[in-house]
């Protein structure tokens, strides 16, 4: 089965680290998330994976009476938001969950499990 | 249905949907089949008399409706697939079911799993493994028969949606699942000895029913201390069912129970299935528990209790066991260090117990006007007729009527 | 550059469709990805599974706390994401303004995150 795991994390604090405190924060880190792709793909060597910029640049677009409309910020007004995502094709469950674990996000924040729906 | 007939059903039906389980892959399907096969049996059996093997009558029945029905099916994805394994299961209707693998088992992880809300895994234990009926379920947890059959419905679609699979845990995980298995156990034995809302303090079949599952998970599970030890828990607590209650419906403390009402066949028995299970030598906060009811049971020294309960909080801590142990160091004389250790308890705030806990400890050291407040916030926490009258009396005897 | 469409709806208003209704989207959403494949732009895309069909993960204190449900109700759920590689922003949110859930719901945009060193 597809796999989408979500990595969900309060961003509130990343607007107040200069340049520097991000950039050895997230040297700091690297190994994790490293061994986390590679664990990833063991289990599925087409996985594929995106982080994504802070959720404070996020546009949201709707159409509104015809019209487009663009608003700044992100769509949910929640303390986490979505900070990237994996996509693999999992044997079921429990490994999804075994994997989600292993990503760091999840000590600190949240890794949603959703299914993807094949048609 | 004689009840002889209702016996072999209740037995029959988790093996029989653990094994259409394992060829169909999906628990939901399994069930239609399962189901079928039953009806069958209730208007063939009496006609024809009941087969040498119920077990494998079933599932032979099953597997031959299922076929059927997939054959019918114009669109259905897997239905190829799904009928090549059908057509190779062993099809006898008189064949020693005991040489099918026990599915049973890998059918108790999947209704328990953690990725199911826990009301799920409870509601989907009690029909796919306790085989019992949507409606008797409903009943025994007091909702509506259409909200418990959708909340089957719902789960069952959850564990194919999700892909939870259909296993055993593989002995890496079984550390952390077969605390979820206990966990769901000891919540359908809760909710049979003190129902949360409505007058019966005590739902016997749930109980009955709790304490079966638990027998059977000792009996696919050996090896596994901690299920021994929820089955002596629950033996030893459900000994006291009869002493629990008052004559007239009022809820009567450990302490002041007549003794003389306890099971002793079930203390016994739990004294022994505890006994085994500490014979494993691997403990466990199941183990621990069961120990301390055991210590209640034989009038063990309060101190030795509430010892237990400093370990069982040191191997499992919780809000709830230092509760336990508070109340357990007051009942040993200590009182204030009992209310001491209740302070400090957190996250606890909506518990009925604790308030009621916390009022009997101040009430013992004369502080009057505290423990009617703490009475009064026990009450607001709990719909339970019996404890709310023994709560009322309570603050009846401070001199402080209730609510 | 890349960016993650996040498509938001309503999961009631999805659930009441009639099988015709829901036909007439997927149809809808068939055309916008052959527009995007067309165009060049389209790097991936998904449909994910109701919110009845996720599953939340944390770790505290070593310990894994596996939940029922999404990470957060959100009247309007997370139910598909659209990854494309466009020449700007403004192209993305042009993209994006034509998704069928922009129209019924809103549609998150987030560029994807590039490490500047690699």
């Amino acid at each position: 089965m597809q796999y989408a795991l979500l990595v969900y994390s309060d961003q509130s604090s990343w607007a107040e680290l200069d340049a520097d405190e991000a950039a050895r924060r997230r040297a700091e880190a690297m190994p994790r998330w490293l061994a986390v792709f590679d664990e990833i793909g063991k289990a599925d060597p087409d996985y594929s994976a995106r982080e994504l910029e802070a959720a404070s640049e996020a546009k949201v677009v709707r159409i509104v009476d015809g019209e487009r409309v663009v608003t700044d910020g992100p769509f949910a007004e929640t303390k986490e938001q979505i900070g990237g995502f994996f996509l693999a094709t999992l044997p079921d469950l429990d490994e999804a969950i075994r994997l989600a674990s292993l990503v760091p996000a999840s000590e600190y924040g949240s890794m949603e499990i959703r299914p993807i729906v094949e048609r | 249905m004689t009840s002889a007939v209702e016996a072999t059903f209740r037995e029959e039906w988790p093996r029989a949907v653990a094994i259409l389980t394992r060829v169909l892959g999906d628990l939901a399907l399994a069930e239609d089949a399962v189901q079928d096969a039953f009806a069958k049996a209730i208007e063939r059996w009496p006609r024809d008399g009941e087969p040498r093997s119920p077990g494998a009558w079933i599932v032979a029945t099953a597997r031959n409706g299922a076929i059927d029905r997939l054959r019918r099916e114009q669109t259905f994805a897997r239905k190829a697939e799904l009928i090549a394994r059908l057509q190779e299961m062993p099809a006898e209707e008189d064949a020693d079911v005991s040489a099918i693998p026990d599915e049973r088992l890998a059918l108790l992880f999947t209704c328990c799993h953690p990725a199911l809300g826990v009301e799920a895994r409870v509601a989907l234990t009690l029909r796919e493994v306790a085989g019992l009926a949507t409606p008797e379920i409903a009943r025994a947890f007091l909702v509506p028969e259409r909200t418990l059959a959708q909340r089957l419905v719902r789960a069952k679609r959850r564990v194919r949606e999700t892909g939870i699979p259909f296993r055993v845990p593989p002995d890496h995980l079984l550390p952390e699942r077969v605390p979820d298995v206990l966990r769901v156990l000891y919540l359908v034995f809760n909710e049979g000895y003190a129902a949360t809302a409505g007058d019966a303090l005590v739902r016997r079949d749930l109980c009955a029913e709790a304490i079966r599952l638990a027998k059977l998970l000792c009996v696919l599970m050996p090896d596994e201390p901690e299920a021994f030890g929820l089955l002596a828990l629950l033996l030893l607590q459900d000994s006291r069912r009869d002493a629990r209650i008052g004559r007239d419906g009022e809820l009567v403390l450990l302490a002041d129970q007549d003794r003389s009402l306890w099971d002793r066949a079930a203390i016994d028995e739990g004294l022994r299935v505890l006994r085994h299970a500490e014979a494993l030598r691997r403990p466990g906060p199941y183990q621990l528990q069961a120990a301390i009811a055991a210590g209640h049971a034989e009038g063990t020294d309060p101190r030795l209790i509430a010892d237990v309960y400093a370990a069982l909080e040191r191997l499992d801590p919780s809000p709830i066991v230092t509760l336990n142990r508070a109340v357990a160091i007051a009942l040993a004389g200590d009182v204030p260090g009992g209310l001491a250790l209740l302070d400090g308890v957190e996250g606890l705030d909506t518990y009925s117990y604790l308030h009621s806990a916390r009022a009997d400890l101040l009430r013992r050291l004369g502080r009057t006007e505290e423990a009617a407040a703490s009475y009064r916030e026990a009450l607001a926490l709990t719909d339970n007729a019996p404890e709310r009258r023994f709560l009322e009396r309570r603050l009846r005897e401070l001199g402080r009527g209730g609510r | 550059m890349e960016f993650l469409a996040l498509l938001h709806a309503d999961e009631d208003v999805w659930e009441r469709m009639s099988d015709a209704e829901r036909e007439a989207a997927y149809e809808q959403y068939g055309e916008f990805t052959q527009a995007v494949r067309a165009a060049g732009v389209y790097v991936s895309g998904n449909e994910l599974g109701p919110t009845s069909s996720a599953t939340t993960v944390r770790v505290r204190e070593g310990r894994q706390l596996v939940t029922d449900g999404p990470y957060a109700e959100v009247k309007e759920a997370l139910g598909g994401y659209y990854l494309l590689d466009c020449a700007s922003l403004e192209d993305a949110l042009d993209w994006a303004a034509r998704i069928p859930a922009a129209s019924h719901g809103a549609v998150e945009v987030r560029p994807v995150y590039v490490d500047q060193e690699a």
